[in-house]
Formats: C-alpha cells, sequence, structure tokens
C-alpha cells in the first residue's frame, strides 16, 4: 500500500538526519536543519513559519521558503526567486558536488549530469532504480578537467605571446608613425622649394618666350586645337568606360539575382523571395543601357579604345609633322621649356610622393585605433584563417575579415560578412541569458564562451532577406578553431571559434563559469 | 534551377507586385466567379424579387412514397425539361437523427453522356459517407407516415419528432412537440441541376446568364473542363426563431455566423467551404480556408438544433436573419434562413433536433464519430520552428528548455529536415543521426513531430515516388491515365490517392521502422498542404477535373482530400510497432474534413504576428470544437512576422489554453523559443506554460468526455447557459470542458484590465488569487501583462497536478492537488480521468474514473468510483495506488471554518487524521482552507469529513 510505502520511506530519511544531514542538504547547510532536540523548525526565510520537525522533508511543502523540503519535489512549484535553498544535494563521492533542481527529484529520470550517484530518484517513481556511478563519471570528468586545465593553461601562455607580439606589432607601428610624420615634415619642405623653383623657371621661360619668333602663335593655335581634339577623345574614351562599367554592373546585379533564383528558389510562388525577384525586371526594362554600343568589333572594347585613341593621336601628330607645323620627334628645338618640364615634373613627383605619404600616415593611424580588442590583443591575428566543415559547407573564417560559406557541392563561395566590431556581453554568464538551471556535467565537455565576440556585417544580400551576417563567438583555445556554425534565423549566423586571445585575465572567465552559476543557485 | 523553369519564374513574379501581408484575394474565387454559386445566388435573387409568386419546379409524387424499416423511399420529379426523376430517401435513425437524400435517376443509371471522351463516372457521388461517417446506423422501424391533402408526416425520433413533407413544391417541416425547427426549402430555393448535353447556339444567339457557366470555366488562366457540365446541388433550411447560427468552419470570423448578403457589419460573400491553402489569410472575412465541417448549429433561448452538409464539392452557404412575418399573431422573433450550394454529388443532409447542445454534440459524434483520446503529450506544450536546421540545433532547443525550466514535450520539424524534400528520408548532412536524436529526447521522455505531405517529389531515383507511380497510387490527370503532375515544395510532384485502398495500405507500410529510416516509436507526423496545396494549379491547389480512384472527379472529393490522408498516415503510425503493441498516434493536419476529428489535430495553418490574428485564433477553435473537431490550436506567436514580447507573451497565456497547444514560427522570423524573450517576459510565459501542465488533469479528463460524449473541450456561452441570450454571441471567453474554470485570456495589445461575462448569479472566484463575484453581468477585472484572467465557477472540484516537471510524462506519479470552489449553495463536484496516456489499455478498462463530491450539508469530500467495471482497472490501479492527493484546497468557505484543525480521513477500512489550515480573505478575496497531504489514492474510494 502506498501510504505504508512513502511513510517508511520518508521516516527512514528522517532518521538519517540524526547522524547527518537531511536528504537533499549539503554539509555546509546541515547546522541549519540539525534538531537539537528541538521538536520544531523554523523556515530558514520565514521565521514566522514554524512547523514540528518530523515535517521536514515529508514530501509537503509547508514552508513559502521551500527550506523544509531539500530532499523532494514538493516544493518545486514555488517560484525560483521565493527559493531559500538551492535545490537537491548530491553528495556525488569520487566526484564534485551538486544542487539538482527540486523539480528533478523524484521524477524517474536518473539526473546523472548532476547526481552521478543517483540519490535523486530516492523513491523509486515508476519503478527507476539509479545506481550510483559516480566512480566512472568522476573518472571521466577529472580526465576531462586535467585536459582542459592543460589547455587552458596552453591557451593562457598562447595568450601572453599574442600579447607579446601585439605590443611588439604596436611599438612598430607607433614608430612608424613617427618617422614618417618626419618624413612628410620633410617632403613638405621639399615641395615648398620645388614650387619656388618652379615659378623662378618659369619667369626665366617667359623672358624667352618673348623672343621667340611669330609663327609660334600659329603653332600655338594648332597645338591647342590637338591638346581640344585630344581632351575630346579622352572624354569619350571616359565616357564609353563609365557606361561599360555601368553595364557591367548592371549584369552583375542580374547574374546575382538569377544565381540567387537558382541556388534559393523555393517553388512557392507566395514566397517573399520571388517578389523580391521582379527587381530584376525593373533592372531589364531600363532603357539608358545604350546597347548598340556594345555591338561595334572588338577593338572598341578595353585596351582596344586605348590603342585606338592612341593610335589616332599618332596619325594626327604625324599630319601635322608632314604639314611643317609640329617639330619631329627628334628635333631637340626647345631647351627652355624642357627645363620648365623638369621643374614641373620634380614638383609633381615631389607632391605626390607628400601625399602618398600622408595617406600611408592615414593608414598607419587608423591602424592604431582600429578595434583589436584590449592590448590589441588580436593585432596578431588579422589575417590569419581557419576552416571546418559543416553540413553542406566548408565554412572559412579569417580573423578580424571576411568569412565565407563555401559550397562543397559546387564550390561557389560566399561572403557571410565583414569584421566590423567587437561586442563584449558581460551578461553572457548570467541566468537570464543562460538559464537559471545547469543542464550537467555533459556541457562541460565544451569550454565557455567568453562572451566577447566579433561581428561581421554586410555579407551577401540574401536570396529571402538580409544581407548575411555573423556574429563570431569567442571561446578559449590554445589552438584556432572553428567550433560550430549555425544559422539561427534565415542568413543570421553564429560562429563559436576558439582562440587564444581570450584565455585568461578579464576575458578569459570559461573556466569558472559552472561555478559561479551553481554558487548563484 | 534548370533553365526550363525560367520563365514560369518570370510569369510568376510579375502576377505578383502586391504589398506584402495581405491575403491576394484575385487568387480566389468569389461567389460570381464559381458559376455554379453564381447560378444559385441568382435563382435565389429572383426568387426574392418575385415575391410570394415564387415556386420551386419539384414536387413529390405521393404514390411512389414507401415507409419501410425507419426508411421512407419516393420519386420527385422536377418538372422542366420533360420531367427529371430524382429519388429521395429519408432515413429516420434511431438516435433521432434524419437524413434527406435526393439524388438523380438518369446519371445513377448511366444514361448521359460525358464530354471529351471523360472517364469520369457518370453518378453523382455518394462516397462521402464512407469517409465522414462511422458505425452502424439503425434506422427506427417503429417510424410511421400518413398522408393527407399532399402533406405526409413520418412520426419518428426518440422525442416525438416529426419531419411533415410537402409534395408540391417539395419541402420538409420537422417538428417537435408541434413546433417548427427546420425547414427544408422554406424559400423555394432547392435546385438539383440534372445532366443536359451541350447544345451548340446558332450563329448570333447568345447563352443565358446562367449557361454562360455551364460549361468550362476559365479561372486564374487554368480551364476547367467540366465533362458533366452543370451539377450543383442546393436548398435553402430555414430556422425559424433562431437568431444564431454556429459552425462551418473553417473560417476567421467571428462564432455567431454574420449575415453574408450585405448590409451593415455583413459580408457581401458566402461562406466558402473549399480547402485551400491561403497564403496571408486575413481576419474577419468568410473566405474559405484549409478545412471544412459543413455543420451548423442554430441556437435560440432554450433550444439547439444542427444541420449537417454531407458533400465534399466545393460549398458556399449564404446567411441571412429576418424578423418573422409582423402579420403572424406570434411575436417578433428573428429567425435565420441559410442557403446550401454545393457544386456535385448528392444532396445529403442530416437532421439534428436536439434539444440542447449536449444532444446536438452526442447525435453528431454518433454520426461522424468522436473525437480520438490523444496521447497524453501531445496536449502538452509542443515546440516547432520553420526549421531547427540541424540535430545539435534540436539538442541545443531541447537542453536550453531544461536550463531556462520551462515544460515541453515535443519538438518538430518542418520541411528543410529531409533530404531535398524527399518525405520519408533525413538531410544526411543536419540530421545524419536521427535516431539518437530521438534517444536523447525520449531521455525526458519528450518526443519529436516531423513533416510528411502528400506531395512526392518528381524523382525516378525517389523510391517513394518510383513505387507509387509504378503501383498507379497518385492521383492521375483529366484523362485519367497518366499521373498528375504539379508544384510544391519539392519542385515538380505527384500527390499520393488516399481515395484508393491499395494506396492506403502501400502508404501505412512506409511508417514501418525498417521504411522509414531513421524513425523510432518516439517519432510522430505532421502531414501539411493535405487540401492539397499545388503552388501552379487554380486556387493553389489541384484541377477539379483530375481524377481519383473509382474515377471520381476531383471536384467530388476535393474536401474529403485531407482526411483521406490524414487517416491513411494515423492507421501507418498505429500499426507500427505491431499488433498489440499499438500507441495512440499523434497526426496534425492542416486539411480537415466532418471525421477527421478521429484521427488527428488540427492548426488553424498559417496565421500571422500580429494582434487581430490573436484575437481572431479563439472564435476559430471554438467554432472547430462546437463542430465536433476540438483538438484544434492556433500557432503561438504568430507564423509569419516578428511578434513584440508583448504580444509573444500574451500569445503564451492564450496558447495553454488551445487544446492544441504549439509554438511556431516561419523561417524568415527571428528566433522566438521562449526562453529567448528576456525577462519579465521568460518568466511570464514559463508562469503560462507551468499553468498548462499543472492543469492537465483537467484538461485530459476534457478530452476524455470529448472522446465520450463529443462535449467540445473550450465551451463557448451558448453551450453552457443555453437560456442566457446575453452570452449567446460571446467568442473572446469560455470555459475548459466540465471544470467550471471560466478564461478569457488577453488578446489586445497594452491591456492592464478587462471586463469578463459573468453568466449566471452563482459565485465565481479568480483563480488565483480567490477574489470573489456574486453577481451576474459585466465586471472589470485586472489583467496587467502577467496576469491571466481565470475563474472558477462556484459548484466545481478542478484535479490539478502542481509540480512543474520537464515534461508530461515525468509527471505521471505526481500527487494530486484538488480545489474545490464551493458554490453560492455550499456544494461543489467534479471528475477526473486518467489513464496511462498512450496505449489503447483503457478500451479494456485499465483507467481511473472518479466523481468527487463536496457538500456543506454533511461537510463531507467523498471520491467515489465511475469505472463500470472496477475489475477490468485493476492491474493499472495497482500501477497507481501510490499516487496520492497531497493537498486538498476549498475556496469559498464561512468563518467557522477558521476553527478547524483537522480532519477525518477514511479509505477503505482505516481512518486517520489530517491538518487544515484555515485562511481569512481579506479584500473581497474568499476565505481558504488547505487539507495538509490527506495521503489517499487516486485510486480509492474515500472521504475526507471537516466537521
Amino acid at each position: 500500500m502506498r501510504r505504508g510505502s512513502i511513510l517508511l520511506l520518508l521516516s527512514s530519511a528522517s532518521i538519517a538526519t540524526a547522524s547527518s544531514s537531511p536528504r537533499g542538504v549539503s554539509p555546509e547547510d546541515a547546522n541549519l536543519y540539525t534538531s537539537c532536540g528541538e521538536k520544531t523548525f523554523t523556515c530558514l526565510t520565514n521565521p514566522h513559519v514554524t512547523i514540528p520537525y518530523e515535517n521536514v522533508n515529508d514530501d509537503y511543502c509547508d514552508c513559502p521558503d521551500g527550506s523544509d523540503e531539500p530532499g523532494t519535489s514538493s516544493c518545486s512549484h514555488l517560484p525560483h526567486k521565493s527559493l531559500a535553498i538551492r535545490g537537491f544535494y548530491c553528495k556525488n563521492e569520487k566526484h564534485t558536488p551538486a544542487f539538482l533542481p527540486l523539480s528533478r527529484v523524484n521524477d524517474g529520470i536518473c539526473d546523472y549530469e548532476i547526481c552521478c550517484d543517483g540519490s535523486d530518484e530516492w523513491a523509486g517513481v515508476g519503478g527507476v532504480k539509479c545506481e550510483n556511478k559516480c566512480g566512472e563519471i568522476g573518472k571521466a570528468a577529472g580526465k576531462l578537467a586535467a585536459e582542459k586545465g592543460r589547455l587552458r593553461d596552453e591557451g593562457v601562455r598562447k595568450k601572453k605571446e599574442l600579447l607579446g607580439r601585439a605590443k611588439t606589432m604596436r611599438i612598430e607601428l607607433e614608430y612608424n608613425v613617427k618617422t614618417t610624420r618626419v618624413r612628410i615634415e620633410a617632403l613638405e619642405g621639399k615641395v615648398r622649394r620645388l614650387e619656388v623653383q618652379l615659378r623662378e623657371t618659369e619667369e626665366e621661360e617667359k623672358l624667352k618666350m618673348a623672343k621667340q619668333p611669330k609663327e609660334g602663335s600659329k603653332l600655338g593655335i594648332l597645338i591647342s586645337l590637338a591638346r581640344e581634339r585630344m581632351q575630346e577623345l579622352k572624354s569619350s574614351l571616359e565616357r564609353v568606360r563609365d557606361d561599360r562599367d555601368s553595364a557591367r554592373s548592371k549584369l552583375e546585379k542580374a547574374e546575382g539575382i538569377l544565381k540567387a533564383l537558382k541556388e534559393g528558389y523555393n517553388p512557392n510562388f507566395n514566397d517573399e523571395g520571388v517578389k523580391a525577384a521582379r527587381d530584376l525586371n525593373s533592372l531589364l526594362d531600363e532603357d539608358e543601357i545604350d546597347w548598340e554600343g556594345f555591338t561595334e568589333p572588338d577593338d572598341v572594347a578595353e585596351g582596344g579604345i586605348r590603342t585606338w585613341v592612341h593610335d589616332k593621336l599618332a596619325d594626327f601628330r604625324q599630319m601635322l609633322v608632314e604639314n611643317g607645323l609640329l617639330a619631329a620627334k627628334s628635333d631637340d628645338g626647345m631647351p627652355e621649356s624642357r627645363a620648365l618640364a623638369s621643374a614641373r615634373q620634380a614638383l609633381e613627383t615631389g607632391r605626390t610622393e607628400e601625399s602618398d605619404t600622408k595617406s600611408h600616415l592615414e593608414t598607419l593611424l587608423s591602424d592604431l585605433t582600429y578595434p583589436y580588442g584590449q592590448d590589441d590583443v588580436f593585432r596578431p591575428l588579422k589575417g590569419e584563417c581557419i576552416s571546418s566543415q559543416f553540413g553542406e559547407y566548408t565554412y572559412e573564417y579569417c580573423f578580424l575579415g571576411t568569412a565565407y560559406q563555401k559550397s562543397l557541392k559546387d564550390s561557389s563561395s560566399v561572403s557571410l560578412g565583414e569584421y566590423s566590431r567587437i561586442e563584449v556581453d558581460k551578461s553572457i554568464n548570467d541566468a537570464s541569458v543562460r538559464g537559471i538551471f545547469e543542464s550537467g556535467w555533459e556541457e562541460a565537455h565544451d569550454e565557455g564562451l567568453s562572451g566577447t565576440s566579433l561581428i561581421h556585417e554586410n555579407g551577401q544580400q540574401c536570396w529571402n532577406g538580409p544581407r548575411r551576417s555573423v556574429k563570431v563567438d569567442l571561446y578559449c583555445s590554445a589552438v584556432d578553431e572553428l567550433r560550430s556554425v549555425r544559422e539561427e534565423e534565415k542568413c543570421v549566423y553564429r560562429f563559436e571559434v576558439g582562440t587564444a586571445a581570450v584565455c585568461g585575465g578579464e576575458d578569459g572567465r570559461g573556466e569558472n563559469t559552472e561555478e559561479n552559476v551553481k554558487s548563484e543557485l | 534551377m534548370s533553365a526550363r523553369l525560367t520563365p514560369i519564374l518570370i510569369l510568376s513574379f510579375l502576377s505578383l507586385l502586391q504589398p506584402a501581408q495581405m491575403v491576394k484575394h484575385e487568387n480566389f474565387k468569389t461567389c460570381s466567379q464559381s458559376g455554379f454559386c453564381k447560378r444559385n445566388r441568382a435563382l435565389a435573387d429572383r426568387a426574392q424579387s418575385a415575391g410570394a409568386s415564387w415556386t420551386a419546379p419539384y414536387e413529390l409524387d405521393g404514390k411512389t412514397l414507401q415507409l419501410k424499416d425507419g426508411v421512407l423511399t419516393g420519386k420527385i420529379w422536377k418538372t422542366e425539361a420533360g420531367g427529371i426523376e430524382l429519388p429521395l430517401e429519408v432515413s429516420l435513425f434511431e438516435n433521432g437523427v434524419a437524413r434527406v437524400t435526393i439524388d438523380e435517376a438518369q446519371r445513377r443509371t448511366g444514361e448521359i453522356t460525358l464530354r471529351h471522351d471523360s472517364k469520369a463516372r457518370k453518378e453523382r457521388y455518394d462516397g462521402a459517407e464512407k469517409w465522414a461517417l462511422v458505425g452502424d446506423h439503425k434506422c427506427q422501424k417503429t417510424a410511421t407516415m400518413e398522408t393527407k391533402e399532399g402533406v405526409t408526416t413520418v412520426a419518428y425520433g426518440p422525442d416525438n419528432y416529426e419531419a411533415r413533407i410537402t409534395h408540391k413544391p417539395f419541402s420538409v417541416q420537422f417538428l417537435k412537440g408541434g413546433e417548427v425547427y427546420i425547414v427544408f426549402n422554406d424559400r423555394n430555393l432547392i435546385n438539383v441541376e440534372h445532366w443536359r448535353p451541350k447544345i451548340e447556339k446558332a450563329e448570333g444567339e447568345e447563352p443565358t446568364e446562367d449557361e454562360e457557366t455551364y460549361w468550362e470555366e476559365t479561372f486564374g488562366g487554368n480551364t476547367d473542363s467540366k465533362p458533366r457540365g452543370p451539377e450543383s446541388v442546393a436548398l435553402d433550411i430555414t430556422f425559424p426563431g433562431y437568431d444564431h447560427v454556429y459552425g462551418i468552419p473553417e473560417h476567421a470570423t467571428s462564432l455567431s455566423l454574420k449575415e453574408t448578403r450585405g448590409g451593415e457589419g455583413n459580408y457581401n460573400e458566402p461562406y466558402r467551404l473549399y480547402n485551400s491553402d491561403v497564403f496571408e489569410y486575413e481576419t474577419d472575412s468568410p473566405m474559405t480556408l484549409y478545412g471544412s465541417i459543413p455543420f451548423m448549429q442554430a441556437q435560440k433561448k432554450g433550444s439547439t438544433v444542427g444541420v449537417f452538409w454531407l458533400s465534399a464539392a466545393e460549398t458556399w452557404v449564404d446567411v441571412i436573419k429576418t424578423k418573422q412575418n409582423p402579420h403572424a399573431l406570434t411575436t417578433e422573433k428573428a429567425s435565420t434562413q441559410t442557403h446550401w450550394i454545393s457544386e456535385s454529388g448528392l444532396l445529403d443532409v442530416f437532421v439534428l433536433l436536439g434539444p440542447d447542445a449536449a444532444w446536438v454534440y452526442r447525435q453528431y459524434g454518433e454520426l461522424t464519430g468522436f473525437t480520438t483520446l490523444p496521447a497524453m503529450f501531445s496536449i502538452a506544450y509542443h515546440q516547432c520552428r520553420w526549421n531547427y536546421v540541424s540535430q545539435d540545433d534540436v539538442k541545443d532547443v531541447d537542453r536550453k528548455f531544461d536550463k531556462f525550466d520551462i515544460p515541453y514535450d515535443v519538438i518538430w520539424l518542418d520541411i528543410e529536415h529531409t533530404d531535398g524534400k524527399r518525405y520519408f528520408t533525413w538531410d544526411p548532412l543536419t540530421f545524419s543521426k536521427p535516431e539518437s536524436m530521438q534517444k536523447t529526447l525520449a531521455r525526458r521522455d519528450r518526443k519529436l513531430v516531423a513533416i510528411v505531405d502528400p506531395h512526392i517529389k518528381n524523382d525516378e531515383n525517389y523510391a517513394v515516388d518510383k513505387e507509387m507511380v509504378a503501383k498507379g497510387f497518385g492521383v492521375k490527370d483529366k484523362g485519367g491515365e497518366k499521373v498528375y503532375e504539379g508544384w510544391c515544395w519539392p519542385g515538380s510532384s505527384h500527390w499520393v490517392d488516399c481515395f484508393n485502398p491499395a494506396a492506403v495500405d502501400w502508404w501505412k507500410s512506409l511508417f514501418k521502422f525498417d521504411k522509414f529510416i531513421g524513425s523510432t516509436p518516439n517519432l510522430w507526423i505532421w502531414n501539411d498542404m493535405n487540401e492539397p496545396s499545388v503552388f501552379n494549379g487554380p486556387e493553389t491547389t489541384m484541377p477539379k477535373d483530375n481524377i481519383h480512384h473509382g474515377n471520381w472527379e476531383h471536384r467530388d472529393v476535393h474536401n474529403i482530400n485531407g482526411m483521406s490522408f490524414h487517416n491513411a498516415t494515423y492507421e501507418g503510425l498505429k500499426i507500427r510497432l505491431g499488433s498489440g503493441k499499438e500507441r495512440r498516434p499523434f497526426v496534425l493536419t492542416r486539411s480537415f474534413f466532418a471525421g477527421s476529428q478521429r484521427s488527428a489535430a488540427m492548426w488553424t495553418g498559417d496565421n500571422q504576428a500580429d494582434w487581430p490574428h490573436l484575437q481572431q485564433a479563439f472564435p476559430m477553435l471554438l467554432a472547430n470544437g462546437i463542430a465536433g473537431f476540438p483538438f484544434a490550436g492556433a500557432d503561438v506567436g504568430g507564423f509569419f512576422g516578428n511578434p513584440s514580447k508583448e504580444l509573444l507573451t500574451r500569445w503564451y497565456q492564450a496558447g495553454a489554453f488551445y487544446p492544441f497547444f504549439r509554438g511556431h514560427a516561419h523561417i524568415d522570423a527571428k528566433r522566438r523559443e521562449p526562453y529567448l524573450a528576456g525577462e519579465p517576459y521568460v518568466s511570464i510565459i514559463r508562469d503560462a506554460i507551468r499553468l498548462r501542465y499543472s492543469l492537465l488533469p483537467a484538461w485530459y479528463t476534457a478530452f476524455h468526455q470529448a472522446s465520450r460524449e463529443g462535449m467540445p473541450i473550450l465551451r463557448p456561452h451558448f453551450v453552457m447557459f443555453p437560456d442566457d441570450e446575453a452570452g449567446f454571441a460571446i467568442d473572446d471567453q469560455f470555459f475548459l470542458g466540465g471544470t467550471g474554470l471560466l478564461a478569457k485570456p488577453i488578446v489586445k495589445e497594452s491591456a492592464t484590465k478587462t471586463t469578463v461575462y459573468f453568466p449566471d448569479d452563482q459565485v465565481y472566484y479568480d483563480y488565483f488569487d480567490h477574489t470573489t463575484y456574486h453577481r451576474k453581468g459585466h465586471h472589470e477585472v485586472s489583467a496587467a501583462l502577467e496576469e491571466i484572467p481565470l475563474f472558477m465557477r462556484g459548484g466545481h472540484i478542478i484535479p490539478r497536478k502542481d509540480r512543474p516537471r520537464r515534461s508530461s510524462g515525468l509527471m505521471k506519479y505526481d500527487p494530486y492537488t484538488l480545489v474545490i470552489a464551493v458554490s453560492s449553495e455550499g456544494t461543489a463536484d467534479g471528475v477526473l480521468y486518467v489513464d496511462d496516456g498512450e496505449t489503447y489499455a483503457h478500451q479494456s478498462g485499465a483507467y481511473i474514473h472518479r466523481a468527487f463530491t463536496f457538500s456543506y450539508g454533511d461537510n463531507t469530500l467523498r471520491s467515489g468510483n465511475l469505472h463500470p467495471e472496477p475489475a477490468k482497472a485493476a492491474a493499472y490501479n495497482k500501477d497507481m495506488r501510490s499516487v496520492r492527493v497531497e493537498r486538498i484546497v476549498i475556496v469559498g468557505i464561512g468563518k467557522e471554518w477558521a476553527a478547524k484543525k483537522v480532519v477525518e480521513v477514511k479509505q477503505g477500512s482505516k481512518t486517520w487524521k489530517a491538518k487544515i489550515v484555515y485562511t481569512e480573505g481579506k479584500d473581497g478575496k474568499a476565505n481558504t482552507a488547505v487539507v495538509r497531504d490527506p495521503k489517499v489514492s487516486i485510486t480509492k474510494d474515500w472521504s475526507v469529513n471537516f466537521t
């Protein structure tokens, strides 16, 4: 009979308290339950509620804080925040003690992930028997913990290396900035000098020009005519090039849509993506592309145009020379303008050098302020790539660069996004994000996430959604690795990437998260 | 995409320049675009304008009438075209149901010619009953007949029913105690379009308006060859004195049906029943949806009657309400007039005369079958998404529910889990270990549901398709020889024809564990797209001239197609473990018909994540419930779009009261598993799901009652209080089974309070804080985000299980809490039904069925046995004897209870004492007392004396 059997079990539970703590109570909390000859128990956080001692662990919830039933599930309906106890304490001898949520006590499931000793199913509900598995589980867990410890140590060491390299790189960069600045100063001086030089040369030339014979003006007119014509040809070339580029980009867009259609086509005619594909239509409708221009002979194509213009110019010059309007190339008739040209050339070169160096400085400075994380820890990783295969794709991830999805079927490659920033989520181990209960040691196989993530955006436009993006969640690992890839929503990816950059220190919280959460319980 | 497909695509997006989130009306016919509907509505208009001079050319030949063994037969002559013979049959069932069937003689005998050399059958379709009806309907041999002055009166039924048949024009009045309840052909709109040859018009001769739609009809680029020409059947049915009609799901409309012929607040279109995949359907509309049950109920003060129009063809129903003739001597009362129009088949109507809802539901259940008792897990919470993308994804979601301490029972896989949309397969890369995944779920007694749709990928390397085509088990095109090819998820597809018994046997075999590789006993099935949805078909479904088994046209069987498919799936799942080891299958279907309740659950299809769709769900679920198919739900959160956190939270609170409770999301929607919502939302959602779990004993008891008596699970006011006319149109609050729980979940944005209607002067208690309401009428109650307006009507005892477990299976041996909501008269009673929740052992008596009664008079709570054969429950009771009642909460007691410290418990020959703790209610709250662990067994008779 049920009543008899449960009373028997319950009284044996109560008897157990005489020698040790009541069922489900940890040794450190045992003092809260010592009867000391008293016949009543006072609820731990509701001292106005006092119950007879035999009502502790009698499978009926008396205390509003659940403190009278640490060994049963009878208080499991109470709101989490009002519970005064951390759960059902499993001794787990030969392994680590742990607390099991009260709702999992006596539910017919051996919760070995938390209670390796099987003590949670003491009532044998539905005939369940949970043997003590702490021996094997503890051994395996110990091995795993040792291995993880070793890897973490290794990770921390690697991180130190990384930081060392980052520091060196930064010193080099800063030195580079400094020397570049000095160089720019020098170049600025040089340009000023060259400007003066050019001015002086020009003055001299003017004096000389005044003495030149009259026909110069005729030549001047012709030359300016020639210049005009050249200018015309040049701008026509430019226009043709622009047309070609715009046509090409439209073609690319159209091809992109068709490619997306091919890959992502969903035969449901109501599909949003199909609707979106009507863009293709508007694209093709546009009449501004002068398709006629592309049906001309091949020599108008890229390269062809340049040669053609060049040839025409050469012909023109030849004509000028033949008609005595222009000196033949070999003619060495204008020593003055040569000097002027050389001065102008020198200034040009000087200015170019100055602006090149300045933009180099810009690059250096922006690199200096680029989001490489604390102490530039990611700087040495930039450009390093790792890859892994998941499902029908190989995913390639280049630190602080681009993430790619490469199809195993047709070896096409899609950008999932480019690096934009670092995000640090301090709440990643909060109960509101992680969950209020641990699911157990099975999870401890994997190193926990650090809370630091690298955000990658603006990947290839998705067939039926946003531009692809990836959030790369980092965890501590001695070797760089891509552990998992999930497409949680359409075209929104989540990678888990291991790197030493988040080991140890403030970022490398992986090693103590479990403990943290348990103590929060 | 192959190059071949490009033109189709371009064509389709040219025609689809529509704003998002709106149903495409142009894809679905209006009545005037559906030839037979247009013709019959035009006939109704002509009758209307002709007034009293209008008559119908249908005459019953009195000489042909014969009543034999409860079946009246005779001939109706349609006095057109030289006289068309229409055989009449009126069957009078022992349970009081009358069935009126009209056929067409020349088609029965095959004396007609079909156009286009069609291979279609010549008869009017008479197979719907094989699918919709169950059992052996004995006719009442004692029925009598008397003919006087062109009126034949048939007396029948258990309650002095009468069918008064007027011969010319043919009409039938159904009476009880001399009062007319239902009239057939009251308005002379009866129409049986007889077969006729097509006569080519002479040059210059215009066809009449009716003739324009007799033959080929084209809609949306598809032409229906209509080899039999016009063949509709129509009848007007009047409910005199009834001002409310309900039923004929599935429509996104109010429970009390609106008028359909214009006027303020009315529709302009009839309710349409033509199972269709309506993309982004709108609320408050008579448009057709995924399923159809042509069962209508009429309600007036103190009386409920029903009609069941048995046709599987496209059907339209017009509803108008009139004031009775003001010159009549009776007091002025509204009547409801309905007009039923079907494209083909027999004219076949069942009349259910009540007198009350319970009777009507029982009679309807006896006709079409009661809802099957579902497995316990299937009425717990389901987590779905299109799609969980891999087995790791599934495991991750599974683990997260535990980490956030939220119970759930079932996780679902949509179409992406397959290998290229080939059902019965798994994506080899993302679901490489389906068995191990199911094993992981089974560790917490959780299940997996995978989708299997009726469209079979056209791929000769796909064994299912190859076999189906080779064996001729696919639906055929209009030629009747070639398998029909259309488009659905896999691209080019074929459709299994479950009207073919051999195809059904084959389909059943596909679920065997050695055929469906990777399936385990833990896997159940979701049948979607079974209207059938055909992306490139007319109105997104099959051409009506397609040919099914037996050479019936698709037109004849369309609305049964979905049911034929989910029935076959159900049978396959049932037998896969082998004889004697059957588990109650779980099948979810989108398309349904009368009878679907015997093998499936349904959901309201692809709703949207907005407040109007949340509001629309309850009226739809209530309508389904009263039409005999209560195992129904709506996608929690809304399928299309992204719900705000408030909307999601309110939807979970509402969903906790859906008989089928599943969260679902479209592939383009953001993830929205309940643990992602952040606080305070996660906690509120957790509380809502836990509320469902704690009330599972009450829900299961309600399902049991539905499976035995046909009573709906969500019960509208008009069912519970048939004399309270103020409640007849209420469809945003309802009662849960027979528990006396009255719920009004919030379905409006930013609500902080709401108005609840209490239908009588009985005491009502707030479920959570026991605030007391004593007066019939409207009461304002608080409804902050974390609050669900939920009340206990005085006089009920509610069984609960309060310990929240990870899944319902883990609650099996948990103790009960009984909540006694004491009535104004000081009494209360309640029922509890318990069985193993998964097998068919209950059919051999392995169940617990208890009646709890409490009376102030003798101050005692008793548990009595309702099991008629207790001996058959012995083994089950032994397994369950350790399950006890751990707590009894008594709500609504006098102050004198403060003095009580102990109660006396008696079980068998033993007595003992248990503590009782009294709490005085303050600020309008009831006084309560809690009996502390009376230690009584749920399997035994016992009593608790409070004196």
